[in-house]
């Protein structure tokens, strides 16, 4: 068998594709659909912060973040069968590390406002969206930056509307992101065109 | 004069290798996944997976999850080795040696 360089240059071309696909999916695989899901209990969540101000938003809440739990779980078990492995529980110890140190500056800080709390969470949930970027998908690094950002311009400029600015913003920002890369996972790259 | 191994260059197995040898540490792929990824036939990804199982390139395992039959595949020592080895032989090509079947 002889190829050609143009045929050695296509199939690393197609190597590298197909490894930087894997990269992505082995980090990421169940992250847009955990973005849409969050980004929609964030939706409805602010938006009844912003018109319910009293003693039933706290159950709301509730709620809400135990149906997004349930429904993350029940994501995370339908991605479990697609790969295995013992130990490489990475990302799953980044999630646990963060809840944890969030809960740790919750109970010194002890914010006393609804702004304040949400604005704590944002900025720890996005903070591991900036790591997932760094350690493999820059897309997730963007989407955690432009929502701290879009957030502390909500928190810093239009205080009482923080709520409404969160919940299209933030909420929307995440749905968004979400079915961004859904679509762009889902392109076929340069290069790729190898058929069996 | 390099050398290029056959069997792993054909298109689909070239991206099966490139898929699998990605994976790090003991972590294995579902075969509905790679075959998703890969854009191919239920058909024509178990053809390839035999040939690459029967050199010895990779590792199939059957199981149950949650009562539901799952096979997952990972590449081997000796796979990876052999990938790498073609990878090379690519690279030397394009970079002007003449290549030669293995």
């Amino acid at each position: 068998m002889e190829i050609s360089k143009h045929e050695a240059r296509q199939a690393l071309d197609a190597i590298q594709n197909i490894r930087q696909q894997m990269r992505r999916a082995i980090a990421m695989g169940s992250a847009p659909y955990y973005m849409i899901l969050w980004g929609a209990i964030w939706f409805v969540g602010y938006i009844c912060s912003h018109f319910i101000r009293n003693a039933n938003l706290g159950w709301i809440w509730l709620g809400l973040v135990g149906m997004g739990s349930l429904l993350s779980f029940i994501i995370g078990m339908r991605f479990r069968t697609k790969m295995r492995s013992e130990s490489s529980p990475r990302f799953m110890y980044l999630w646990v590390a963060i809840t944890i140190y969030a809960a740790l500056v919750w109970w010194v800080a002890a914010p006393t406002r609804g702004e304040q709390a949400s604005m704590l969470i944002v900025a720890f949930c996005m903070f591991g969206y900036v790591i997932t970027g760094i350690w493999v998908e820059p897309s997730a690094a963007w989407v955690g930056i432009i929502v701290t950002v879009m957030a502390v311009i909500g928190y810093a400029c239009f205080l009482p509307y923080f709520s409404l600015w969160m919940a299209f913003l933030g909420g929307g920002t995440l749905i968004l992101s979400g079915f961004y890369i859904l679509h762009r996972w889902r392109k076929p790259h340069p290069g790729e065109k190898l058929h069996g | 004069m390099v050398d290029l191994n056959e069997l792993i260059h054909q298109p689909v197995r070239l991206r099966i290798m490139a898929a699998l040898v990605t994976l790090e540490g003991d972590l294995e792929l579902e075969f509905t996944y790679l075959r998703d990824l890969l854009d191919v036939t239920d058909g024509n990804l178990g053809a390839h997976l035999r040939k690459l199982e029967e050199a010895g390139y990779v590792e199939l395992v059957k199981t149950f999850v949650a009562r539901k039959p799952h096979t997952y595949i990972a590449i081997t020592a000796f796979g990876r080795n052999a990938f790498e080895k073609h990878v090379s032989a690519l690279e030397a090509i394009t970079s002007g040696e003449e290549s030669r079947a293995n």
